[in-house]
C-alpha cells in the first residue's frame, strides 16, 4: 500500500519533471538559452533520484551541457565555433580536415610498405586526432 | 564577453555532461558534447579518450 503510494508519487514528479523538460526543449529550439537551462534545472529539480527517471535525467543534465556551449557560440560569429551544418566555412573546413585525414592515410600505407613502422604509428596517430575534431565538428 | 567567462561555460558543460554519463555511460550525445567543450578548453587528450 506504502509502496503503491511512493511509485504514484514519483510518476506524477517524473510527469511534472518532463513537462518541465519539454519547455526547456521550447526555449532551446528558439535560442534562450538561458532559460532553457533553468527550465531543464527545474526539471531535475522534479524528477525523482529513481532509476525510472534516470533517462529524463541524463537528458536534462546533457541539454544543460550544450545549452552552456551554446552561450559562448553567438559570441564569436567569425571563428569556426559555428555549428557545421549552417556554416559553409566549417564544411570547407571538414573537408579539408578528411582531405588531410586521407592524406596521412597513404602515407601510413606508403611506411607501411616501406617498413617503417614508427612513422605509420605516428601518422596513425594524427589521423584519430583529425578523426576525433570532424566527429566533433559534426 | 571576457575569455574567463567563455572557459566557465565549457567547463560547466564538461560538468553537465559528466553528470549525464554517471547515469547512462553508453549516452552519444552526452559524449560528444563533453569532447566539444573538452576541445574548446583544450584538454584535447581528454577530449580524445573520451570518444576513441
Amino acid at each position: 500500500m506504502l509502496c503503491g503510494t511512493y511509485v504514484w508519487v514519483g510518476q506524477k514528479a517524473l510527469v511534472q519533471a518532463g513537462i518541465a523538460k519539454a519547455e526547456g526543449n521550447k526555449l532551446y529550439a528558439v535560442g534562450n538559452y538561458e532559460e532553457a537551462l533553468q527550465s531543464y534545472a527545474r526539471a531535475l529539480e522534479s524528477a525523482p533520484d529513481h532509476p525510472s527517471s534516470s533517462e529524463t535525467r541524463a537528458q536534462c543534465y546533457s541539454n544543460r551541457a550544450i545549452c552552456q556551449i551554446q552561450l559562448v557560440q553567438p559570441t564569436l560569429p567569425f571563428r569556426s565555433n559555428l555549428p557545421t551544418f549552417v556554416s559553409i566555412g566549417c564544411t570547407l573546413l571538414f573537408i579539408q580536415d578528411y582531405y588531410v585525414c586521407f592524406r596521412r592515410r597513404s602515407l601510413e600505407v606508403a611506411c607501411l610498405i616501406k617498413g617503417d613502422l614508427n612513422c605509420a604509428e605516428l601518422l596513425r596517430k594524427q589521423e584519430s586526432t583529425l578523426v576525433v575534431r570532424i566527429m566533433v565538428e559534426l | 564577453m571576457w575569455a574567463g567567462s567563455l572557459q566557465s561555460n565549457y567547463a560547466e558543460a564538461v560538468k553537465e555532461s559528466t553528470k549525464a554519463l554517471e547515469l547512462d555511460p553508453n549516452y552519444i550525445k552526452a559524449l560528444m558534447r563533453r569532447a566539444q567543450a573538452q576541445e574548446k578548453l583544450e584538454n584535447f587528450e581528454d577530449a580524445i579518450k573520451g570518444i576513441v
